[in-house]
């Protein structure tokens, strides 16, 4: 009975030392995972922000006008036809 | 035996760690024990957002670093300070000065941009480190610089708003700060079962405007072309839904970088349509004209007879070309905007009923718009006015006052007679709710019947005024020119001109009102040559925007 009641409390505090190092481990893991949770909330937050400026950008007026000027799309681009031309245009003349 | 002194080891070894716990959790507990692993930090608001009424935006934020140095992690001090100066465009000297070896934290420029933070963060130099901020960002440029105002600094080092929007709308903008409080072991991890306590940061209520972004830029891209075309000193446009006064678009011009904000001088930061008190000169006629037929002294087809310059005292009043029509139409008044058929109509108000309307239209109080910076004009007391001075007034002279409190006036002459109070701030939204601004009506100032009157008579006035312009062709517009000179030293100045133009359209069921105008033209100081062209190249724009369609 004596042996018996001995290698309870040893299994008991066996059982409190796996316990507790198990506890100990997982409040570390979670510390852990908060601080990941919390960076990648940050880093998806600043992409976020990253993508507003870009988008609010291109639907600007100053990008189109930007685009405008590069693709001619001016009113110096109007085409001139040479259809009904009066006079014979002679090069170097 | 062996077994009870192992357990009274034990015991005992248990003891004093209890007895050393007890003594340093209750009878002497260090302080440094709680800020060892409780780290507190302010978590900052996000600033909120502007849009345009149709939700595009006009000031977002965007990412922005603080760059800071450790001087004690510092290993080579003349190479940072070279590569920092070449790459923040500082000079070495000043750079050098500020970093102080005896401190561990020194903060070196704010507002550092992602790209230029990965240039720096990529030769690794040892002491250099960033912490992140938010900063303004405006993707439409300074289309609306007046308007929004900017995002300075305090006395303590906070962002805060100065001018426009920004600076009336500060605090809403600002938003509340949030409080983190987390126990975190040596490596910055939270302890589980420690405390962990956050208050969220309340982020800043978003502001929908009333101005539209497409209107704005007709309205500026005109008026630079004009200030350009005509070489005035400086140039403001308003636009605004008559029967609201919800503004459509304000600009002035020169304006400045809202990005560079600090480097122009307070003077750019003054937003004239709001700020500064002018003489209106003509524009302000129909306003006295209304007030006489509303008090049916006079009426549309009613004759004066112009027969030459009139005598208030001592002081002679001529037309703007000295030439007289003999009898002519109070429309005619309008039309050829005669000076000495206002003095008649004047004469016919009444100088109490003059001061009343000054003060029926708003003249002498703010207009309380929702902009920083308005400057409310100074309308002295009745007993203080000279005959001259009631004489002078009817033809906007004498009288001071801001741009915006003219076109307020001047819309009530073409809304029906409602004297509305100007507003830039459509809605103001946040996370828990929507307010949404609704118009407000001061007073009724003149009777519909007026209005109609008034508008026919300023449709007219267009139509058959002295100047011919290029007015869009199938629309019926009514406006009024006005120049006034600028008083200098107790006299005008008649080579300085403030010219200006105030137009609605379309006539009958005015969309728009635009005020043009122009400080100081050289090509010509009439209004009739400069403000005028101005306004009806925007009134074209807009009718092609608003897809009006011809009435006449």
């Amino acid at each position: 009975m004596r042996n018996f009641i001995k290698s309870s409390i040893g299994f008991v505090m066996l059982g409190l030392l796996v316990a507790n190092i198990f506890l100990f481990y997982s409040s570390i893991k979670l510390g852990t995972d908060i601080s990941t949770f919390e960076t990648k909330t940050q880093k998806i937050h600043h992409e976020n922000v990253n993508l507003e400026k870009e988008l609010s950008y291109l639907s600007s007026l100053q990008y189109a006008q930007k685009l405008a000027k590069q693709l001619v799309f001016t009113k110096k681009s109007s085409p001139s036809y040479l259809e009904k031309l009066i006079y014979a245009f002679v090069p170097n003349q | 035996m062996k077994t009870k002194l192992l357990f009274t080891g034990f015991l005992v070894l248990y003891l004093l760690i209890i007895i050393k716990l007890f003594y340093l959790q209750i009878i002497s507990p260090l302080k440094i024990n709680q800020d060892l692993y409780l780290k507190s930090q302010k978590l900052n608001p996000e600033r909120g957002k502007i849009f345009d009424r149709n939700l595009t935006p006009l000031a977002l934020n965007q990412n922005s670093y603080l760059l800071y140095l450790e001087p004690k992690k510092i290993n080579d001090k003349l190479k940072l300070t070279r590569f920092l100066s070449e790459k923040l465009d500082m000079e070495e000297a000043s750079l050098e000065a500020k970093i102080d070896e005896s401190k561990d934290w020194i903060s070196i420029v704010s507002g550092i941009d992602e790209d230029k933070k990965k240039e720096i963060e990529g030769l690794k130099i040892s002491g250099i480190g960033f912490e992140s901020q938010m900063k303004r960002f405006y993707p439409e440029a300074s289309l609306s610089a007046h308007l929004l105002g900017f995002v300075g600094k305090d006395k303590t080092g906070e962002g805060t708003g100065y001018f426009g929007v920004e600076g009336f709308y500060n605090q809403d903008l600002n938003g509340l700060p949030g409080l983190l409080e987390s126990e975190r072991d040596l490596a910055g991890r939270p302890i589980f079962i420690g405390v962990q306590n956050k208050v969220d940061p309340e982020n800043g209520r978003d502001l929908v405007l009333t101005i539209d972004k497409t209107v704005q830029e007709i309205a500026k891209k005109r008026l630079s072309e004009g200030i350009e075309k005509y070489q005035a000193k400086q140039g403001c446009v308003i636009i605004a839904d008559p029967g609201t006064m919800a503004i459509l678009s304000l600009v002035c011009l020169p304006d400045y970088d809202l990005d560079k904000y600090f480097q122009f001088s307070e003077d750019f930061f003054r937003n004239s349509t709001v700020s500064d008190v002018y003489e209106p000169g003509s524009i302000f006629k129909p306003l006295i004209m209304a007030a006489a037929i509303e008090e049916k002294k006079i009426k549309p087809q009613d004759t004066y007879n112009e027969t030459g310059p009139i005598t208030v005292g001592e002081y002679k009043i001529k037309t703007w070309n000295d030439k007289y029509e003999g009898k002519i139409s109070m429309t005619r008044i309008l039309e050829k905007s005669s000076n000495v058929g206002m003095v008649y109509i004047g004469e016919k108000l009444g100088k109490d009923k003059i001061y009343q309307y000054l003060e029926k239209y708003g003249f002498g109080e703010s207009t309380d718009i929702d902009l920083q910076g308005e400057n409310s004009s100074y309308l002295k007391p009745k007993a203080n006015w000279y005959s001259i001075d009631f004489s002078t007034v009817t033809f906007g002279q004498g009288i001071a006052l801001t741009p915006i409190q003219m076109i307020r006036a001047f819309a009530a002459l073409v809304n029906g007679g409602n004297l509305m109070k100007p507003y830039v701030v459509d809605k103001i939204l946040s996370a828990k709710e929507e307010i949404i601004i609704k118009p407000k009506m001061e007073r009724k100032v003149i009777s519909d019947l007026t209005s109609q009157i008034i508008r026919k008579m300023l449709t007219s006035t267009v139509e058959n005024a002295e100047a011919k312009w290029d007015r869009p062709q199938g629309y019926k517009i009514g406006g009024k020119t006005g120049t006034a000179q600028v008083p200098i030293q107790g006299h005008y100045d008649p080579s300085k001109t403030i010219a200006s133009f105030i137009g609605f359209a379309p006539a009958d069921k005015p969309k728009f009102i635009t005020l043009v105008m122009l400080k100081e033209p050289k090509t010509s100081p009439w209004g009739s040559e400069t403000a005028a062209p101005i306004f009806f190249e925007i009134a074209k724009d807009l009718i092609v925007y608003y897809s009006i369609t011809p009435n006449q």
